[in-house]
């Protein structure tokens, strides 16, 4: 039981961390992560969304019809995003505030649809909000790393406090989008890079479990 | 041109042709390095010993960081093929002399890192890696890498400066911003823009002497005339018939105010004919050239700002498709496209 | 017939459900965090106006609203606008206009009038510009150089203040602050009529 949960949440961070490997949500995490506290922020509500999408849509995955079931999960996901938003606007406006817009645009986060299509629809309620935290801290880890290098070196804060002191001279590309996309893609190839090291993992594997992120990835097509 | 790995046990064979020629990158690189090197000494010339100074941290980080990223990731030490050492030069070309010490360190960690070592190391990398080097300092340092005018030890400014010296102009911003009365410059003011009596980056200034090299390498064979003359012939051609809103039409000062100011000449020559990012077919390289100029001249116009570098950019990531589109047809073979139709006429023929 | 009847209800009435669910919980969530939001945005904009004519934490200004004409008088962009007063003491103005012009929602800003028509101060309220991009020109530096101090005709006469890089952001403020001022002397002119 521990077992599973401990390689679930392995899978999430590192070997199908959302962010880095899937390449999915780019769009807001490169918007959003000027800063480490809108990083936090921002990973904090996919995750809280993916949880409770996760766990509405395994459990009403028998009541859903298959045909119109990617509309069931809109409804639900965005049911749960303007929820989160309601609940951040009411006890955390100013990280409402600086979320802005894309708070609202967790909708069309690609993760939480995808792991309600690919996880929750085939799987019991208790792991698939396990999968979700895992995705979730995967996503949130991912953000973190890439808007504390983003705060640190285009600002030379974090948390908005002063690290390098007053004679920093930020680097503004980091802070503007050409750096997101700079350290993103520098995130990732390190990503692959400890992937190909890592020992616990030979190539067959990775074959293997790179056929079977296929396979679930894919959208089944109705007859 | 890439550097075949040693431990690649094949044999491998340069293009046909097979004439013994000790043509490595070493050696191109090499020459490359000479055609730049009068540049540095004009720059030290007339900006003092800064710019050397420049020059020499930049190179010497383009090195290091290409050393380092050898040894972190265990892959065969390249920095013997000079390659990173043109790259420094390059993007120390590009710099003010003004700028602070360590700030081309951050630009030489973006040239040789994320942009040439990152994508593969040499031969792989998709743009120039000194001008996305300087596009990103640009970018982060804007008020540092803007160039002023300050005076150095010629002292032979006075011929462009209004009269309020401190906010003075390059010549570049003479023909990029038409004042209260258009001014056209005057023959002596282009003749020192052609001997580089004027401000600018490190190694722009000097007309004369990237002519110079530029004949250098195309006696040496290091590179061919095609995009560097179809450039500067467009932006010629551009600025002559179809000037700025302000500027007269069929003025040849302005023209060669264009041609003769900011980063042109310097990228034309050098940036624009890196082996690595730019068309392999003549006809591929006349569209580059073209391109370019027609880019330069767009972001002059528009952006009021030099935009010879990020033309090159722009075009060096459509080099791909340049050559897909300009690939020349094997001898022998009929082309693609008539094949399909004569197999589509027989299987109509058929039904 | 009847089987596609059923077919189709068989997969309508799933999703109705779930609306219906999800529609519950909002309503839920919203019984619980409507107060809270208005009363954050309540303090938010009291907070704005005591910053806006520089009180301190103690000190209360009562805020009246004015009375909007409502005709073609009225600058488009302009939501309300208050008199603000300390007692007896009459502050100034304070205009709720939008300036439309930004790159996704127009802005909500607050902007201080004081009796001759000098603005005091600016306040945006909400905009959706991009962090360290288009907000570059929503603080206090931007303003100081621009606005604050200025009247109806300085800023009329002059051109809009471009920050390189933020010129949309720039604009939608320029566009708010000129509702604003089109909106006192609005106000002023048919206060002078009425008396």
């Amino acid at each position: 039981m521990f077992k599973t949960i401990l390689k679930q949440f392995k899978e999430g961070v590192f070997d199908k961390n959302p962010l880095l490997v899937q390449i999915l949500g780019v769009c807001a995490s490169l918007a959003i992560t000027t800063s480490v506290s809108n990083a936090l922020y921002m990973g904090l509500a996919v995750t809280a969304v993916l949880v409770c999408s996760n766990l509405f849509v395994s459990l009403l995955r028998k009541f859903i019809p298959q045909q119109v079931r990617i509309a069931a999960y809109i409804v639900i996901i965005s049911g749960f995003v303007t929820i989160v938003e309601m609940l951040m606007k009411a006890y955390l406006p100013s990280a409402a505030e600086k979320l802005g817009i894309f708070l609202p645009l967790i909708v069309v986060n690609c993760i939480i649809l995808g792991r309600a299509e690919a996880y929750a629809s085939q799987n019991a309620p208790f792991p698939s909000i396990i999968d979700g935290l895992a995705m979730g801290a995967g996503f949130t880890i991912a953000l973190l790393l890439l808007g504390a290098i983003r705060e640190l070196f285009g600002a030379g804060t974090l948390f908005g406090i002063s690290i390098f002191g007053q004679s920093y001279t930020p680097i503004g590309i980091l802070s503007s989008p050409p750096g997101a996309f700079i350290v993103l893609g520098c995130l990732i190839a390190l990503m692959q890079y400890l992937k190909k090291d890592c020992p616990s993992m030979n190539s067959t594997q990775r074959r293997k479990s790179q056929s079977r992120m296929s396979k679930q990835g894919r959208i089944r097509h109705d007859p | 041109m890439t550097v075949e790995p040693k431990q690649n046990k094949l044999l491998c064979v340069s293009s046909s042709p097979h004439l013994r020629a000790h043509d490595s990158t070493r050696t191109v690189m090499l020459d490359v390095l000479i055609a730049l090197c009068p540049l540095l000494l004009w720059g030290c010339y007339i900006f003092g010993m800064r710019a050397l100074t420049l020059t020499v941290i930049s190179v010497a980080s383009c090195l290091l960081f290409e050393l380092l990223f050898n040894l972190i990731t265990k892959k065969e030490i390249t920095i013997g093929d000079l390659s990173a050492a043109v790259t420094g030069v390059l993007l120390a070309y590009n710099l003010p002399h003004t700028l602070p010490l360590w700030m081309p360190v951050v630009g030489a960690f973006f040239s040789i890192v994320v942009v040439k070592m990152l994508f593969g190391g040499l031969g792989k990398n998709v743009v120039n890696p000194a001008l996305a080097g300087r596009a990103c300092m640009l970018l982060s340092f804007t008020s540092a890498m803007s160039v002023s005018p300050v005076l150095t030890r010629l002292g032979l400014f006075e011929s462009y400066l209004p009269a309020d010296a401190v906010s003075g102009s390059t010549p570049l911003s003479l023909v990029l911003n038409p004042g209260e009365t258009v001014v056209s410059l005057s023959n002596e003011q282009l003749f020192d823009m052609f001997l580089g009596n004027e401000c600018g980056t490190i190694g722009e200034v000097s007309a004369l002497l990237i002519l110079f090299g530029f004949l250098y390498l195309l006696m040496r064979r290091v590179i061919s005339w095609h995009i560097p003359l179809t450039f500067l012939g467009t932006v010629a051609l551009i600025t002559y018939l179809l000037p700025a809103k302000g500027f007269e039409r069929f003025d040849y000062t302005y023209t060669l105010g264009h041609l003769l100011s900011g980063g042109l000449m310097l990228a034309a020559v050098f940036m624009a004919t890196d082996y690595v990012t730019c068309p392999i077919t003549t006809k591929g390289r006349i569209i580059f050239g073209i391109g370019c100029g027609v880019l330069t001249v767009l972001v002059r116009y528009f952006a009021k700002q030099e935009g010879a570098s990020y033309a090159v950019l722009a075009m060096n990531l459509l080099v791909y498709y340049i050559d897909k589109i300009t690939a020349p047809r094997p001898f022998g073979s009929s082309p693609s496209s008539k094949v399909k139709k004569k197999k589509k006429n027989g299987q109509e023929e058929k039904l | 017939m009847k089987g596609r009847l059923l077919d189709l209800a068989r997969i309508s009435l799933p999703l109705v459900v779930i609306c219906t669910l999800m529609v519950a919980l909002i309503a839920a969530v919203n019984h619980f965090t409507a107060p809270v939001i208005n009363e954050n945005e309540k303090a938010l904009f009291n907070q704005s106006v005591k910053d806006l004519f520089g009180l301190s934490k103690n000190e209360e200004p009562t805020v009246d609203p004015l009375h909007l004409p409502e005709n073609e008088l009225l600058p488009s962009g302009a939501l309300a606008a208050y008199a603000v007063k300390m007692g007896e003491k009459q502050l100034g103005y304070c205009m709720e206009v939008t300036g439309s012009g930004a790159y996704s929602e127009d802005l909500r800003m607050l902007v201080a009038i004081d009796g001759d028509g000098q603005i005091i101060d600016l306040c945006c309220l909400a905009s959706s510009e991009t962090p360290g991009k288009g907000d570059k020109v929503l603080n206090d530096g931007f303003y100081s150089t621009y606005y604050l101090g200025r009247t109806v005709d300085e800023i009329t006469s002059a051109d809009p203040p471009i920050l390189s890089g933020s010129t949309k952001t720039a604009t939608a403020l320029y566009n708010a602050v000129d509702c604003a001022l089109a909106l006192y002397q609005t106000l002023t002119v048919q206060k002078g009529d009425g008396a």
